[in-house]
């Protein structure tokens, strides 16, 4: 739907504070139940007291505000060109990323095709540019299973795993959601997807300029939103260095269970590596395999945090009572730092102090996003 | 600002000492960032209540303008001023247009006029995205083409809409129209919608005489224009329904002394440009146009305005009668109207105007051929032409319903515009094009009323209108006026016979090329005359285009443009085709259709005579050596026979050398060009190609269409060494892709 909204969703995208920042603005004006209009309108003296910008955040305002008209004639165009602007608050902004993502998610989304698959049951599929045959098959193999479980494929539209995955799906009868490293009007792939596009079966998302073009490090910075899309992710083939590597380690940092194609022994890539460091080895139809290695120092602290989780359901407990319990062999200290990185679990003070879960009568409270 | 304050400043940058009441009012909305629809007559002074306001504000005003004529005066206008006004449009050079932007990004400008279809388009975005300067007020120029009640509907209006939905809330807007009815303007404020308001003039002209005069032929209108327009002095327009009208009445005027010209929107920039510049200083007495003509020309003093035909309605007809008189003085307002009626008792003039509005839409099917073909690929106009068989205003008229029902989206791929089908787009509607062809039915026979009407007829328009004040005006030949008649007139019957015996239709075979923007510029401004003009200064006019490579600078000839020119020549060895008649004058086009498709044997010798006569009178200098004829799909000996009755009469000899290379369709299954060309292509080869070489060719058909045809065997004829050909059918027909 495009309202006038949309020219001030595509300013706030261009205002240069980070993601963060924005969300924290964004959730200061649902309080003050203030829309992005007013963001805009609004003078500087209202907007510093009722969403306490500061100096900064109102001069990267201004500087947005000064060509806003001009932005309402690129929102039109894009409009015309069958492309919409999805705000956070968006009925249609997908939920996954304000759950995974949190104040890390885009503010602003840019999409084309049909919004309906992010409704869907999903897997993301990744992996290098340059693929193996064996990581060939095994990308094809879980899209075509996607399709025919009515399970959209999320990919990120690169050459390589990520064009087999998806044109496999939609070849298969299934659907793709293809995330970009580019500006959603760059994408080259509209032409070879059009009939997936009329039909339905296709979603396109960039969080970029509609404009700019691809850059390595955008293509890091998407990644995130790959992962966070996908019920589940699969890694079929990953390099040493570069973009499959970065994004599975930064999945593994924030304890999300990732699958990886298990290689043979021949494969002169980073699949063993990353098993090692955590990510769960799949057969090359996706069924996960019981292997032998040493677990991880990463899954050790997945596996300690979890347990702290459900321990502490409904109780009250300090770092000693804790190491009791679940018969650690480890240092206060040492779980204590874990326990600050969860952010399900906060401590209430006391002394010793004591740490509970987070009260989820919180979430989704007026004047919230996550 | 108070207006004090304003007039001060609009002394010093306009020289004007005052604004009207009604100008004040609007100009201080604006100046508040208020939103407003002006409906004022034209004359009023509509541009100065945005272009002052644009002069006292910080950034760029963009004015949208669908008339290019318009926007070129007022930029020259603005500009003797000093102030800094651009325009960026289809007929502007594109160094032109370029150079423009950039003054734009610079901001160095306070007014753009473009033209709505530059929404989107690719150098006009790069633009905006890279200007400094913000957009601080839009203007809608012809605000009345927003809505689809209104009588000049654009669909590139649309994308206004879309952008005044998405603009900031807190910039100003003006649309303005000369002519809205009240329907009109709910539809114009519910589309815009938030908080336009409306400032409504009174639309009265009260130095218009206006007369009704009905006749019972075409020939009768001819030859009372004839009469009237000797009568009326100073100059004036006449309006007809058709192009081809366009070109008959021009040439009985200039038949009988008249000096005139026809004006339409098949004809080239150059030559339309040359005709609004001539109408301004008055050289010719009568310019002959469709409604092509006339918005946003600017010149007070058009003393007469004459319709062979009634328009689609009153409004339609006001806003075309607005053009003269603008100084305020009197100025004659005269409708042709035949009211011959038939067995089937609809009044003869009536037929046009409702066959346009019964065939305004295609069928239903034909839509759903369109989407059928999209859901496959993105498609160009020219690709679902070939794709569907369907004629390119109906492609038009599809493409642009389905974006407006969110069936579709225009992208721009590589330059070229395709239709993107929208996924779960909805099914086409039918509904609103039912309403709207009831609602145009409603709207002709209001004007049939005018026509009959025994009372005033300022006030019957006025109130049509929507004037709140309607005083009772006597200017028309249903009060104070006596009717307006044609007095029969020996003299003048046996002109117009003389006429048609000597009217020949010419159809430009060989049309402008990229050519026309740059140093270098060929036109045929006269058919097998060829003009070349660089830097704009004239060469003179020849008939053989080569000799024009002779006169190219040395330093110039490797240059782009020479080469081009070149390849321009080379295409332009086939001359215009001279047809004896277009197909719908009944002597003619009824005698053909008797020998071609009811066994009536040969052509009649007075179709062979009038192909000399129209070969004598046109293509004698030509020194044609000989004469060549078309093989026929289905009309059998026809085309030889005349070929070779004229050839005796021509004394040339008749060659039978071009035959079939492969079994074609009847062209008339083919329903636009495109189709048509791929049918014919590769048709045709020669028995003996040596008997062609270095030769001056007339080559006969009998009738022409597209033209594909003859251009076929023209390009094969050239191919194989031909001198010069020059085409002559016997009638051209109107319809299709041409009217």
């Amino acid at each position: 739907m495009m309202s006038n909204e949309s020219t001030y969703w595509y300013a706030f995208h261009r205002v240069k504070i980070g993601n963060k920042r924005k969300n924290e603005i964004i959730e200061k004006m649902l309080t003050e139940k203030l829309n992005v209009i007013d963001l805009f309108e609004l003078n500087r003296n209202i907007l510093s007291e009722r969403l306490s910008l500061d100096e900064n955040d109102l001069n990267c305002l201004e500087l947005v505000k000064q060509n806003l008209s001009n932005i309402s004639f690129l929102t039109e165009d894009l409009e015309n060109q069958g492309f919409q602007i999805i705000s956070i608050l968006n009925i249609n902004y997908p939920e996954k990323y304000k759950i995974k993502l949190k104040y890390n998610s885009p503010p602003v989304l840019f999409m084309k095709g049909n919004l309906e698959l992010l409704k869907l049951g999903s897997i993301s599929i990744v992996g290098s540019r340059k693929a193996s045959s064996l990581s060939i098959e095994f990308s094809q193999n879980l899209a075509k299973t996607a399709a025919k479980t009515n399970r959209t494929v999320v990919s990120g539209g690169a050459s390589g795993i990520d064009t087999y995955a998806s044109e496999t799906a939609v070849l298969n009868g299934g659907t793709t959601i293809i995330i970009l490293a580019e500006g959603i009007k760059k994408f080259k792939g509209y032409r070879n997807y059009y009939k997936s596009m009329t039909q339905g079966n296709l979603l396109v998302i960039s969080c970029f300029d509609p404009d700019d073009n691809w850059h390595t490090f955008k293509a890091q910075e998407r990644n995130p939103l790959i992962y966070a899309l996908g019920d589940k992710v699969f890694i079929a083939e990953s390099g040493e260095k570069g973009g499959t590597i970065n994004g599975a380690l930064h999945a593994l940092k924030e304890h999300w269970e990732v699958f990886i194609r298990f290689p043979d022994e021949s494969e002169m890539n980073a699949n063993s590596l990353l098993i090692r460091k955590g990510c769960i080895p799949v057969d090359n139809r996706g069924k996960p395999i019981e292997i032998n290695l040493p677990k991880s120092e990463l899954e050790l602290e997945i596996e300690v945090i979890g347990s702290v989780e459900s321990l502490l359901n409904g109780k009250q407990m300090s770092i000693k009572e804790i190491i009791k319990a679940l018969n650690l062999d480890w240092k206060g200290t040492k779980l204590s730092g874990l326990i600050k990185r969860s952010d399900k679990i906060i401590s209430i003070g006391g002394n010793p102090i004591k740490y509970e879960l987070k009260n989820n009568n919180l979430i989704n409270k007026q004047g919230e996003l996550f | 600002m108070d207006r004090k304050l304003a007039e001060y400043n609009l002394k010093k940058a306009f020289g004007f000492d005052q604004f009207y009441d009604e100008q004040w009012e609007a100009i201080s909305r604006v100046l508040n960032g208020e939103r407003i629809l002006m409906i004022q007559k034209t004359g009023f002074g509509k541009s100065l209540c945005f272009q002052f306001p644009a002069t006292q504000m910080q950034g760029l005003t963009i004015i949208f303008s669908p008339l290019i004529a318009l926007m070129r005066d007022q930029v020259k206008s603005l500009k003797s001023k000093g102030i800094k006004a651009a325009a960026i449009n289809s007929e502007e050079l594109p160094e032109d247009n370029y150079q423009n932007l950039e003054e734009a990004v610079r901001g160095n400008l306070s007014m753009l006029y473009i033209a709505p279809e530059r929404l989107g388009d690719n150098q006009f975005m790069e633009t905006i995205k890279k200007m400094n300067t913000n957009v601080s007020l839009v203007v809608i120029d012809e605000a009345h083409c927003i809505s689809v009640w209104g009588h000049d509907f654009r669909p590139d209006y649309r994308r206004i809409l879309n952008l005044i939905k998405v603009l900031p809330v807190t910039i100003p807007i003006i649309a303005t129209t000369a002519t809205a009815t009240k329907r009109t303007e709910g539809d114009i404020l519910k589309q815009i919608g938030g908080r336009m308001t409306v400032v409504r003039g009174n639309l009265l002209r009260e130095n218009f005489q206006l007369y009704v005069t009905t006749v019972k032929s075409e020939d009768e209108k001819m030859k009372f224009i004839a009469q009237q327009v000797s009568r009326i002095d100073g100059t004036g327009i006449i309006y007809t329904g058709t192009r081809v009208n366009t070109e008959i009445y021009s040439k009985w005027l200039n038949y009988i002394g008249i000096s005139s010209i026809g004006y339409n929107a098949g004809l080239d920039t150059e030559k339309r440009i040359e005709i609004e510049q001539g109408l301004i200083t008055n050289r010719w007495k009568v310019i002959v146009s469709t409604n092509a003509l006339g918005m946003g020309i600017d010149k007070p003093d058009l003393r007469f305005v004459i319709h062979t035909q009634i328009p689609q309605s009153i409004i339609h007809y006001y806003q075309e009668i607005g053009r003269v008189g603008r100084d305020g003085k009197k100025s004659e307002i005269i409708l042709l109207y035949d009211n011959f009626t038939d067995e089937n008792t609809i009044e003869e003039d009536l037929k046009l105007p409702l066959s346009f509005i019964e065939n305004a839409r295609p069928s239903i099917s034909q839509y759903n051929k369109v989407i059928n073909a999209i859901k496959e690929d993105p498609l160009s106009e020219s690709e679902i032409m070939r794709k569907t068989n369907l004629r390119q205003q109906q492609v038009r008229v599809i493409k642009s319903d389905l974006i407006d029902q969110k069936i579709a989206t225009e992208i721009n791929d590589n330059k070229t515009k395709k239709l993107e089908f929208r996924f779960g787009a909805p099914d086409i509607d039918r509904k609103p094009f039912d309403d709207l062809k009831s609602h145009k039915k409603e709207e002709l026979f209001l004007l049939r009323d005018y026509i009959n009407s025994k009372s005033s007829r300022m006030n019957y328009l006025c109130t049509y209108l929507g004037d709140v004040q309607v005083e009772n005006i006597r200017n028309c030949d249903n009060t104070n006026l006596s009717k307006l008649k044609y007095f029969e007139s020996v003299n003048i019957e046996s002109q117009l016979i003389e006429f048609w015996d000597n009217f020949f239709p010419i159809i430009s075979m060989a049309p402008e090329t990229s050519l026309d923007k740059g140093k270098y510029v060929l036109s045929s401004p006269f058919w097998t005359k060829y003009e070349l003009k660089i830097n704009n200064l004239s060469l003179g006019k020849l008939h053989d285009p080569k000799m024009f490579l002779a006169l190219i600078p040395a330093e110039d000839k490797e240059q782009v443009e020479s080469r081009l020119i070149k390849k321009h020549l080379e295409k332009a060895k086939i001359t215009d085709v001279v047809a004896t008649s277009y197909y719908s004058y009944p002597k003619v086009g009824n005698a053909i259709r008797k020998s071609k498709y009811q066994n009536g044997g040969d052509f009649p010798i007075f179709l062979v005579e009038r192909m000399k006569r129209a070969y004598c009178l046109n293509l004698l200098d030509l020194k044609i050596d000989l004469i060549l004829f078309i093989p026929p799909t289905e009309s059998g000996q026809l085309v030889e026979n005349l070929s070779k009755k004229l050839g005796n009469l021509l004394n040339l000899p008749v060659l039978n050398i071009i035959k079939k290379a492969k079994n074609t369709q009847p062209q008339k299954l083919f329903e636009n060009k495109y189709l048509k060309a791929d049918n014919v292509n590769g048709a045709f080869a020669l028995f003996d190609s040596n008997l062609i070489v270095g030769k001056r060719i007339l080559l006969i058909d009998d009738v022409i269409d597209s033209g594909a045809t003859i251009k076929e065997v023209s390009k094969l004829l050239n191919i194989n060494g031909a001198e010069l050909i020059a085409p002559m059918v016997l009638a051209k027909t109107v319809g299709g892709d041409q009217l």
